[in-house]
């Protein structure tokens, strides 16, 4: 029933991360956990150094950890290859960063197209689906503009545009909306919704923004490198208490 | 990620740091340049000096030696040729004894109305090897043929037809002795003597000889037993007397410097003057070998065995001075280059440091740390390979200014070629390979340590 293991898309289980080396070392994760399903909006809430973009990094296999497991789409992380984890990332994790990581060297469709370069994908079929990931976030008129000449809130769009280029069933942000004024965030944040509700995409998004958390149906705060409240417990016990009901239910 | 795809994003880099690019290319071009123009100079040189001195063509010596006054020299003789025909360690194409005359010899000729005499230096040789040099029959011993009655001198102006002249000795008309000469003779004679003195060139012989009014005009004349030296003589067997000659041509199987006839007239002034000794020893003996590679073991073979040995050959030494100092100017385009890689590397850590974002992101995005590494190795090689096509442009262009001045402002001098550069195609390709591969060197390492970042962290700083 492969439908049903990938369900839970993110399973972090007991992580444990520092940094620096001897004397200096200091530890970032100290034991988290998080179970992440399918269609889940979920924000991490934290200060800064809370580790709350470690914990997103390590989910999305662009950082290490030193103990516990980590499991994202049925991929164990501890015993996956280098290359199965890239092409991971590639076709089935978007990510967005906070401050947008476009090549200005590039155009704003060469840029969204990047993923493809990973691929054996044909040039033409790969801006065809390029234009077509512009096109969902408003700005297919500006493919051809270098990203300078761009404002923060399209540039932002463009990122996003190159995060949903492969469809991705897993969208990882950071502080995506950390560099845009209110009203552009908040669009932003909208078009996030759109693609949970539309797609059924599966959202982590990490932020100190209360904003975010309002929008967000799952908040997760963390603290010192330990997660403090998670709603999902709750909803986690009715979904298990109504699964009991349930089954129940269904004995009698 | 396919190379289509790679060559691509290292495109969109190169064009986006185009300026570093041609700072650190620089020392690439450089390099490059002088090495494609070093080599082709050496192989120029080199082919024109195995062209007048060809490598396959040796001289056999007898090593002098004396004791006490009492001459040891090995002797050589028919049955040293027939030593070396039997030998296994080379493969032997043509053997050619050649006799020498031993005694004084003064040859003098019209030329442009002077009378010119100098010492007579020249070999006999089998006229069947030059005959094979498309110089015609002409090119024999004509006194061999004893069957053919010979003609009495017309009197009384002891005439005779055509190529022949009248001999005092016997006053019957004999043929001139057929004489011919080595294209360095004329490249000399143009070049040096011709123009020092106020004569005309020769350019293609078979004209020369149709303008002077054709063969009969061509006449030499061999005074036998006298010297224009005049040293102190040991005593000859016979009186001076006169023989005439006839200049035939140019022959590339003619001695280097001097003139060459039918060995038949050797041996019998030789028996004439000197005696029986002097009539079957052989001065030399030029072996034409099949291979280049069989000099060394022929040159041994000849020690160990007939106890002879080898001319030093004026094309081997040149050849050996040429490599060496091609390999010096070899060893400097390289030490260039290296640098020059090195100072890629430097570039390329700094790029590395800069780009670490970008790093991150292409790793993000579905990069693994191969893809990195191929991207800046890639970027390497495009810097090399650009390098490389502009150095071995720049290497041509050189040689061509050089020979541009070589051909209009050096003197004219015998053997002087109208290009001093030989590029072969393999020197033009070796010198993008080298551009190409020191281009990578330098990349390697940074690109190394771009695939090893840490995607994470390359993303936050």
């Amino acid at each position: 029933m492969p439908s049903q293991a990938f369900e839970t898309v993110v399973s972090v289980r007991d992580v444990h991360k520092s940094y620096g080396k001897g004397q200096a070392k200091t530890p970032v994760l100290r034991g988290v956990s998080l179970e992440i399903q399918k269609g889940e909006i979920v924000a991490l809430i934290g200060q800064s150094g809370s580790g709350k973009s470690t914990l997103l990094n390590i989910i999305g296999s662009l950082d290490t950890w030193e103990s516990g497991q980590v499991e994202v789409m049925g991929i164990d992380f501890s015993k996956a290859r280098e290359t199965e984890l890239a092409a991971m990332r590639n076709e089935q994790i978007g990510f967005v960063f906070q401050s947008f990581n476009l090549l200005d060297h590039l155009t704003c469709i060469e840029n969204v197209v990047l993923p493809a370069s990973f691929t054996s994908m044909r040039e033409k079929d790969a801006r065809e689906q390029g234009m077509e990931a512009l096109r969902r976030v408003g700005l297919e008129e500006l493919a051809h503009r270098p990203p300078g000449e761009l404002s923060g809130g399209q540039k932002q769009r463009v990122a996003i545009a190159r995060a949903l280029y492969n469809k991705p069933k897993l969208l990882l942000c950071d502080e995506p909306t950390g560099n845009l004024d209110s009203e552009t965030g908040e669009n932003v944040i909208e078009f996030f919704g759109e693609l949970n509700r539309e797609d059924g995409m599966t959202l982590l998004i990490v932020t100190h923004e209360e904003r975010l958390s309002r929008f967000a149906e799952r908040v997760v705060h963390i603290k010192d490198g330990v997660i403090q409240s998670d709603d999902a417990s709750e909803l986690h016990d009715v979904s298990k208490e109504d699964s009991g009901a349930l089954a129940e239910e269904n004995a009698s | 990620m396919t190379s289509g795809k790679l060559v691509k994003l290292v495109l969109d880099n190169a064009r986006r740091h185009r300026r570093e690019f041609v700072l650190s290319g620089f020392g690439i071009v450089v390099g490059v340049a002088a090495f494609v123009f070093f080599l082709a100079l050496s192989m120029g040189v080199r082919n024109k000096v195995l062209e007048v001195f060809p490598l396959e063509r040796v001289e056999v010596i007898a090593p002098t030696a004396g004791l006490a006054g009492a001459d040891l020299t090995k002797r050589m003789d028919e049955s040293t040729v027939e030593q070396i025909r039997n030998q296994s360690v080379a493969d032997v194409g043509a053997i050619i004894p050649r006799m020498t005359v031993d005694f004084p010899v003064a040859l003098s000729g019209y030329f442009n109305g002077d009378r010119m005499a100098l010492e007579f230096i020249g070999d006999g040789v089998d006229p069947a090897y030059v005959r094979e040099d498309n110089i015609g029959e002409m090119f024999k011993d004509w006194e061999a043929d004893t069957d053919t009655p010979l003609v009495d001198c017309q009197l009384p102006k002891f005439s005779c037809e055509g190529l022949y002249y009248c001999e005092r000795s016997d006053m019957k008309c004999h043929h001139r002795v057929p004489v011919v000469v080595s294209r360095n003779i004329i490249e000399v004679y143009n070049k040096n003597y011709a123009k020092s003195h106020g004569l005309p060139v020769i350019g293609e012989m078979e004209q020369f000889i149709v303008q002077r009014g054709g063969l009969s005009k061509m006449r030499l004349y061999f005074d036998l037993g006298q010297s224009v030296i005049n040293m102190n003589q040991k005593k000859l067997q016979s009186e001076p007397r006169r023989v005439e000659g006839v200049l035939l041509g140019i022959s590339d199987r003619a001695i280097p410097l001097g003139a060459t006839i039918p060995m038949g007239y050797v041996e019998r002034w030789n028996r004439e003057y000197v005696g029986e000794e002097s009539a079957t020893a052989y001065s030399s003996i030029i072996v034409e070998l099949e291979n280049k590679e069989d000099v060394a073991p022929f040159g041994k073979w000849l020690i160990e065995g007939p106890n002879l040995r080898l001319e030093d050959s004026m094309g081997e030494r040149f050849a050996s001075i040429i490599t060496i100092i091609t390999l010096i100017f070899i060893v400097i385009a390289l030490v260039i280059v290296t640098i020059s890689a090195i100072n890629i590397a430097h570039s390329f850590f700094m790029q590395v440091s800069e780009r670490r974002k970008e790093i991150g992101l292409l790793r993000s995005i579905g990069g693994t740390q191969n893809n990195i590494r191929m991207l800046f190795v890639g970027e390497a090689a495009l810097l090399g390979f650009l390098a490389g096509v502009v150095g071995v442009g720049l290497g041509i262009g050189i040689a061509m200014v050089g020979d541009w001045a070589f051909v209009n402002y050096t003197a004219d001098f015998a053997f002087k070629p109208k290009t001093l550069f030989d590029f072969q195609a393999w020197i033009p390709v070796s010198g993008l390979g080298v551009a190409v591969l020191f281009g990578m060197i330098g990349g390697a390492l940074p690109a190394r340590k771009a695939a090893k970042m840490q995607p994470a962290e390359a993303l936050t700083r």
